[in-house]
């Protein structure tokens, strides 16, 4: 994805619609028209799937949020909030020592009505990268727990990720053992983590984590805990949540790291 | 005198005719309370609960209600139930013998609501009986199994519990496997790489890790056979399985691989002989 074609797109942040409006994402396509007593929404899909729905309103204008959401819902929202990251490329984490690295992560892109209020409504999500919309188990077939998953890449610090596809997420893994330990898969709970986008831009973050490889007993595991985005400014926004946001909770990857 | 009736006892047992009359209106209104909480609880809590913690929720709910009723309606009226018990242990003994087989669906009830070798809302099948289908409820005497063409299938409580139950209830997830032949002169590498691709593209239930698995079975008479075997959530096989051969058939096409089928040469005899 070059710089030219991002310009294309349009950008997440809320729009107000009065007489029509038409957004144009990755092999996405949404439009939102004023009729008599209503306004309609269109939306045509990666794969080619045509969805419509109305909104039903006298007013003269209806506001809407275009944000980047977790990635749960689609195919189907079956697990409860687990996601699989696979890196492309595994990482090796020497002994005693700690690593920083800068990850893609999957999103979806949640529609969201504004209320007059300022409160917002989920409305419709999609992706524009169906591949993403997969799962997978973390463990074995008979106690493994289902996940989301989404095969991801590393990032340079001055690397975006395609835009609408990938947030950010940075992740540090700290190796307390006395050998080396290689990464290739990071399982997390994510329901608790918010999504930031950039306002009038195409840049998105979540909140990063922090894992640690430890040894309990004979088994070698990796804590995970969640840390919030830290470098966020005026320009980054709270993306609205598509659920209800969930307590925060311990998690171990005791299944294997590797 | 109308009233007087009321006061006339039973067997001298020193319970009237109107203390009987009060339990019973009594227990009448626990009757219509526990359906009113069991109404109320359905509608507002049980859909956000496990469904088998929800149904066994709701019964423990209505009997306890109705229990807690008649206990209190017997106890304020002065009725003793001692009597009723010994009454009601003798004829158990009575009832045992001639209803052996309902005692006995119920006691595998009992068992099978303690060991729930499945829970209600699990996807079972009873190979013995060839039922397979969603376990909708565990009852008193009988258990009922929607079947996938939404008949309901009633399973005696007895039957239930001895017989052989296959569920996919302890897993997230279940495999499904399919029969893919491919012609002798066709590449199976290649085959098994655009099967792959085709499945990881286009089945979304499909999981990645495990990833699908190809195993050639059988070197067959008019195609090399390969087995498919693709892991998916749970509950989600009619996600799968009615596009899982059509998505390979169409990828396989598309590549220009042979699916043969068999073929039989028919020789005509000449006239000479």
């Amino acid at each position: 994805m070059n710089a030219e074609n991002q310009q294309e797109y349009s950008n997440y942040g809320e729009y107000s619609v009065s007489d029509k409006l038409e957004l144009s994402l990755p092999k996405t396509q949404i439009i939102i028209e004023k009729k008599e007593n209503r306004f309609s929404y269109y939306r045509k899909n990666s794969e080619g799937q045509e969805i419509t729905k109305s909104i039903p309103s006298k007013k003269e204008k209806v506001r809407i949020e275009i944000a980047p959401i977790l990635p749960l819902n689609l195919p189907a929202k079956k697990t409860n909030d687990l996601i699989f990251l696979r890196l492309a490329e595994s990482i090796f984490v020497e002994k005693n020592s700690k690593a920083d690295i800068l990850v893609q992560f999957p999103i979806e892109i949640g529609v969201f009505v504004v209320n007059s209020d300022g409160s917002k409504d989920f409305f419709d999500c999609f992706t524009c990268k169906p591949m993403h919309s997969r799962f997978a188990l973390y463990g074995t077939p008979d106690n493994g727990k289902l996940c989301m998953y989404g095969k991801v890449s590393l990032l340079e610090e001055s690397t975006k990720p395609e835009p609408y596809i990938f947030a950010k997420i940075r992740i540090t893994i700290t190796n307390e053992l006395n050998e080396g330990a290689s990464v290739g898969k990071i399982v997390f709970p994510v329901t608790h983590h918010n999504i930031y986008y950039m306002n009038s831009a195409s840049d998105a973050h979540i909140d990063d984590i922090e894992a640690f490889i430890k040894k309990e007993s004979t088994l070698k595991i990796m804590k995970i805990k969640h840390v919030e985005y830290s470098k966020k400014d005026n320009n980054w926004k709270l993306a609205p949540r598509a659920d209800t946001k969930a307590e925060k909770r311990k998690f171990e990857m005791d299944r294997g790291f590797d | 005198m109308a009233f007087e009736i009321l006061d006339v006892q039973i067997m001298d047992t020193g319970v009237t005719i109107g203390r009987l009359l009060i339990t019973a209106i009594i227990a009448l209104a626990g009757v219509i309370i526990a359906r009113v909480v069991r109404l109320f609880f359905k509608k507002r809590f049980a859909p956000n609960m496990p469904v088998d913690s929800a149904k066994s929720l709701d019964k423990l709910i209505y009997y306890g209600i109705i229990i807690v009723f008649l206990l209190a309606a017997t106890a304020s009226q002065g009725i003793d139930l001692g009597g009723l018990v010994v009454a009601g242990g003798f004829m158990g003994i009575v009832i045992g013998f001639a209803a052996q087989s309902v005692v006995s669906n119920l006691i595998s009830g009992i068992f099978l609501m303690i060991e729930k070798p499945v829970k209600q809302g699990n996807q079972v099948e009873l190979p013995d009986s060839g039922v397979i289908g969603t376990l909708i409820d565990i009852n008193t005497f009988s258990s009922r199994i929607q079947q996938f063409d939404g008949t309901v299938v009633r399973i005696p409580n007895e039957k239930m519990f001895t017989s052989n139950i296959r569920t996919f209830a302890l897993s997230e997830i279940r495999r499904s496997d399919v029969t893919v032949g491919i012609a002798y002169k066709e590449n199976i590498k290649k085959a098994i790489a655009v099967m792959k691709d085709a499945i990881e593209k286009n089945v979304p239930y499909s999981l990645m890790e495990p990833a699908p698995t190809f195993w050639v079975t059988e070197l067959a008479d008019s195609s090399v056979n390969i087995w498919v075997r693709v892991w998916h959530p749970r509950d989600d096989l009619a996600e799968v399985m009615p596009i899982l051969l059509a998505v390979i058939k169409d990828a396989l096409d598309k590549e220009g691989i042979e699916i043969p089928f068999p073929q039989r040469v028919v020789w005509k005899g000449s006239s000479n002989e």
